[in-house]
């Protein structure tokens, strides 16, 4: 098996398992064996070839996890064209961020194709192609040779609203990864996956549903929102599936989540015995969940060492680390291991001038090996992210007795509930309410009871008055919500020329935050020293 | 107002855990009520299973504030 075509061609021959999905509210919807599924995505593929999507033309699905999803990404990459999944509209409020996110797209990338259902297709005002539906008798996608290096699919990451970043991912690397992931798992035949995970995040879409498919394995697809609003059900998905080995997988807010919202007292009956593979990763595993999820669940069969911390990102196409052991997590001065690099993969620590750093001490974390992206499309602003064969993540970390530790992140980057988000993003918020000359804003992440959250930080001219303040930061807040889905945890005012920059005038949100961190900035007005005062 | 909004009403109190009071048509749900993405999720489902309705993903982006919501239950009857 070498590329996505070899995959789609053995899949196509699995007529006893497949994927069945669920309706918002958690319930089985329609199921379809992997058989069914590819003879569907053959059509699709001519259909989109039909409608004017042409080879190497990057088509954006805006779909809700399903099996649509599924049989239209796979489709696109039987046509030769780059899907890339979307993430919908936020809830209460994200529609005008929406349909500037699918403009910025469009004039990123001008060759590209949208398909979303009529309703949100309309939304955006661009044009759309709804996703094809070809009868049983329609023609099939005409087979076609590929090269394991050509692009097969893209994925989106941090970037901006103006500036997309598209992360090339070849039909060589993909396989790579799934070969890495499902070997660092210890494949069995019994398995199956179950996942709320977004197809737009590299999670859901590498390591549940490609390594379902990669491995023929049964795959139960949920909707994000399934989950976050009515968590036991995940656990009781899992928990039903009494003749299989079950692996699922979610970012650390998530089993945080679930020790939040589902007391003792709400899990009467549930065995979690069978979940075989609770991968974690997407954000920094903490060791107090870790801690808390082992002591809520393990009552019900719940087994430490089924917790696979992991560690990846899109530019690896997903993971870096993953391994399953034998024994609970370990736990390192308060940062938990995310265990050994996937099969071919290397991981070296470097310091600030790309030596080599020895075991133990922290270096920002580079990688070498064959599941590595084939570089960014889009954004041209950005350096390439391999660099002579090794991944520069930003991320900071150590290695010790062959073990990632990762311990912070020398890129700037706030991820929030598993979701890279581009300080830029939240700046230029900041800096088009102030509009004033030479005032500049910086953003960055802070750790509020074991949750990453942004704080942004903006200068003003200095005379304002703290009502004419606290106008500006209300109307910011706004601008954030409906962009983001997020309120900012703080909002701070300080005088031109207050925050931290280069010699050439860049903001150092690094500084700033260990500033704010050490209480040694001088702020105007702040809003959350008033929120606190009673 | 209609049952639907006062059901809408209720449910909005209960799950953002704000008193009914405040919840006047023009405070916006996610700043002003100070609601996260949990919460979010969590109310357009209640909302949607107590009133048998369903809240298609563009509309409920379309919602900024407590009158959105009111509106979208009483043109939007369920069941």
């Amino acid at each position: 098996m070498k590329t996505v075509l070899d995959l789609i061609e053995n899949l196509a021959q699995v007529a006893e398992h497949g994927i069945t999905e669920h309706d918002r509210r958690g319930k089985p919807k329609l199921a379809r064996s992997y058989a069914e599924v590819v003879a569907r995505a053959r059509r699709i593929g001519a259909a989109l070839l039909e409608a004017g999507v042409a080879p190497g033309d990057p088509v954006f699905l805006q779909l809700p996890n399903g099996l649509q999803l599924v049989e239209t990404f796979l489709g696109a990459v039987l046509a030769g064209a780059l899907p890339c999944c979307l993430a919908p509209p936020r809830a209460l409020g994200g529609i005008e961020a929406f349909q500037q996110r699918i403009a910025g797209l469009f004039s990123a990338f001008p060759a590209a194709h949208l398909v979303a259902d009529e309703e949100t297709g309309e939304a955006t005002g661009k044009p759309y192609l709804l996703p094809p539906d070809p009868a049983d008798d329609a023609p099939a996608c005409p087979p076609r040779e590929v090269d394991p290096e050509e692009i097969a699919f893209l994925q989106l990451t941090s970037g901006t609203t103006q500036s997309p970043r598209g992360v090339r991912i070849s039909h060589r690397a993909l396989l790579a990864n799934m070969n890495g992931i499902t070997e660092g798992g210890r494949r069995q035949a019994t398995d199956a996956y179950v996942s709320w995970l977004p197809l737009y995040h590299d999670m859901g879409l590498v390591g549940l549903m490609f390594c379902a498919l990669y491995t023929q394995c049964p795959l139960y697809l949920f909707r994000p929102e399934t989950f976050v609003a009515r968590p036991l059900a995940w656990l009781q998905t899992i928990a039903g599936l009494k003749d299989r080995t079950v692996i699922s997988t979610a970012p650390n807010f998530a089993y945080q989540h679930c020790v939040n919202a589902l007391p003792p007292e709400k899990l009467a009956g549930l065995d979690l015995s069978n979940w075989r593979l609770a991968g974690c990763g997407a954000e920094r595993v903490r060791p107090e969940t870790v801690d808390a999820f082992v002591a809520r669940f393990g009552p019900h069969g719940f087994r430490a060492e089924a917790f696979l911390p992991c560690y990846g990102m899109a530019e690896a196409t997903l993971a870096v680390t993953f391994t399953l052991r034998d024994h609970p997590p370990l736990v390192v001065d308060g940062h938990v291991s995310c265990g050994r690099p996937v099969l071919d993969t290397e991981i070296v620590i470097r310091d600030e001038a790309g030596a080599p750093v020895p075991d133990g001490t922290d270096g920002q974390i580079t990688v070498r090996g064959p599941a590595l992206c084939s570089g960014y499309t889009g954004d041209a602003t950005v350096p390439p992210p391999v660099r002579d064969g090794w991944l520069q993540t930003g991320d900071r970390g150590y290695l010790k007795d062959g073990e990632l530790y990762v311990t912070g992140r020398y890129k700037d980057l706030i991820i929030v509930e598993g979701h890279n988000v581009d300080p830029d993003e939240i700046e230029f918020h900041g800096d088009q309410v102030v509009e004033l000359p030479a005032c500049r804003s910086g953003a960055f992440a802070v750790d509020v009871d074991g949750r990453e959250r942004a704080v942004l930080v903006v200068e003003c001219g200095g005379k304002e008055t703290p009502e004419a303040l606290a106008e500006w930061a209300d109307a910011i807040q706004s601008r954030v919500a409906s962009a983001l889905g997020f309120t900012l945890y703080d909002l701070a005012f300080l005088r031109r020329g207050g925050l931290p920059t280069t010699s050439s005038g860049k903001v150092q949100r690094g500084k700033l935050r260990d500033r704010y961190l050490a209480d040694a900035l001088t702020f105007l007005w702040q809003q959350r020293a008033l929120k606190e005062t009673p | 107002m209609t049952p639907a909004e006062e059901k809408a009403l209720e449910i909005l109190s209960t799950v953002c855990n704000v008193p009914r009071e405040k919840l006047v048509p023009e405070a916006r749900l996610i700043q002003d009520l100070d609601i996260d993405s949990v919460v979010t999720l969590d109310l357009l489902m209640e909302l949607e299973e107590s009133l048998g309705i369903d809240i298609p993903e563009v509309k409920a982006a379309e919602m900024q504030t407590v009158g959105d919501v009111l509106t979208y239950v009483r043109e939007n009857p369920g069941e």
